[in-house]
């Protein structure tokens, strides 16, 4: 598969204080990649940098597909709408690059991707907070974005309706084919979403295993990946259980 | 599963239209029990008003009975005195009150949206702000006349600062996720300001118009006080030097029906405008 988004040698430092790097990667195209690890490892710090909302201390973020400026889609942990515009303006406030009319196709294309087509007029003081969280999926995939970003989206819901929404995603993410990279702590959510994940420690961030994810084998990989974690840093990184997860990720 | 079949997607709208009506509306009952509740004092301090003058307890030239200032009014309506003074004061405050809230917003909307103007601007506001309205008579009299104009500069005076503080603030205070939101969305600084930060602030702003309009009537008393011909400040001196404190309820009982009405009004508009 073609590469997407190539991050080399990546750095953050807030102030004196390294937050992240230095990491590198390359994200293939249509792949869907799970970033773990406990807090305070730059899950976030990474994805910000990702979207262009952090300026790196040094290093690149370089999207490699895609003509003139790469455009993204975000999911905030919150949903983040504004709560005086009604869900289709909410859908369609990145969407200025669109002429009107192909504006109002791809707020109904989005809404229906996630079952809300009923609800274009709604107030999102309306809506419950999975279905908030649905309509900030459906803003940041009516950007047809280069790469879609999602941070830990369904932290805040319940555990039922964060179990629908997973599975909801999980479908609507392998029939869009986009470049996703999605925070998690759940290790079942990121195994049952992604088809590869980087393993994060810190501070400062770095990646300490990158692993594929098959379809047989998810209950070992999380067994290893929480391994993985109740080790540090470089303790991690000596682990003979990695050393075996890095072998089989190369 | 289609998440459009979940149980709290298909029961949300339902009880959210539900929540949402019960604020908007409350039941009749409910509202009868309000406004019965809201009566009661001033039903009972009339009521004692009445017996009050009755018994003699209070001279008559000292407090007349609702009785004497229900005839003043009838006297002022049929003759058509408290319209030309009801008018004037309304246009006084209407002047005043449009043009203190256009240099609120203004100067409000410029000073919350950017750091520079803010430090520039708000020392020189918040000192004025300091300064006893009351202070500014005497200059707006030798820089306007003693007829409308330095009358409007006062009431402009008093609605200014609400306005300015709440929406300056309100701006100011924009929350920065909206930021985030906007740098992804790729939207740039008018949109985040028409989109975001305005909308973001329209509910303090409404607050400060309120305020803004509730000092506006305590200005217009106060300058209609200074030297007027005309209006119910008017009423209130002529009340006062006649010998006639049935004049002087009238005016204020009309003073405090048209700030009442006027700011229900806004209310109202408020409630359409506003997202919260």
């Amino acid at each position: 598969m073609a590469e997407a988004v190539a991050v080399r040698d990546l750095v953050v430092n807030f102030g004196e204080r390294a937050a992240l790097g230095p990491v590198s990667f390359t994200l293939a195209e249509g792949s869907i990649t799970a970033l773990v690890g406990r807090s305070g490892a730059g899950k976030t710090t990474l994805l910000r940098c990702l979207a262009g909302l952090l300026a790196p201390s040094r290093g690149e973020v370089k999207m490699l597909r895609g003509q003139g400026r790469p455009r993204i889609g975000y999911v905030f942990q919150d949903a983040r709408l504004l709560p005086w515009l009604s869900v289709a303006g909410n859908v369609a406030f990145g969407l200025t690059h669109l002429p009107r009319a192909e504006r109002r196709e791809a707020v109904a294309k989005a809404l229906a991707q996630v079952g809300l087509s009923g609800w274009a007029h709604a107030r999102p003081g309306e809506l419950s907070g999975g279905m908030a969280q649905r309509v900030a999926i459906a803003r940041a995939l009516a950007r047809a974005p280069d790469l879609l970003l999602l941070d830990e989206p369904f932290s805040a819901l319940d555990a039922f309706t964060r179990r629908h929404l997973q599975e909801e995603l999980r479908l609507l993410l392998h029939r869009v084919r986009l470049t996703v990279v999605f925070i998690t702590h759940d290790l079942d959510e990121a195994i049952a979403l992604g088809d590869r994940l980087l393993v994060m420690a810190g501070p400062p961030g770095r990646i300490v295993a990158d692993l594929p994810v098959s379809d047989t084998g998810g209950a070992l990989l999380k067994r290893q990946v929480l391994a993985l974690l109740e080790g540090s840093g470089e303790e991690a990184l000596q682990s003979p259980t990695l050393r075996v997860l890095a072998a089989h990720a190369g | 599963m289609s998440l459009s079949s979940l149980p709290s997607v298909s029961t949300a709208r339902s009880t959210a239209s539900l929540t949402a009506d019960a604020a908007a509306l409350p039941p009749r009952a409910e509202r009868f029990g309000r406004a019965l509740l809201g009566s009661l004092l001033p039903l009972c301090l009339l009521a004692l008003w009445a017996l009050a003058s009755r018994q003699g307890w209070i001279g008559r030239d000292l407090l007349p009975s609702p009785g004497d200032v229900l005839r003043t009014t009838e006297t002022l309506v049929l003759s058509g005195a408290l319209f030309h003074h009801l008018a004037a004061t309304l246009a006084r405050m209407l002047a005043g009150f449009l043009i203190g809230a256009a240099a609120a917003s203004l100067l409000g909307a410029l000073a919350g949206s950017s750091v520079l103007v803010h430090a520039s601007l708000d020392p020189l506001i918040q000192g004025l702000r300091s300064v006893p309205s009351i202070a500014w008579v005497p200059l707006f009299v030798l820089w306007f006349g003693i007829f409308e104009a330095s009358k409007i500069a006062l009431i402009a005076v008093g609605v200014f600062f609400p306005i300015y503080l709440n929406l300056a603030s309100a701006l100011a205070r924009t929350d920065s996720r909206w930021d985030e939101l906007a740098a992804v969305c790729e939207r740039g600084r008018l949109a985040r300001f028409f989109l975001i930060a305005l909308p973001a602030s329209l509910p303090a702003y409404i607050t400060g118009l309120r305020s803004g309009l509730g000092l506006g009537w305590m200005f217009v008393a106060a300058a209609e006080l200074m030297g007027a011909s005309q209006g119910l400040g008017f009423l209130l001196t002529d009340g006062e030097q006649t010998g006639r404190p049935e004049t002087v309820l009238t005016a204020i009982v009309i003073f405090a029906l048209c700030g009442r009405a006027s700011d229900r009004a806004l209310a109202a508009l408020a409630a359409r405008l506003a997202w919260r």
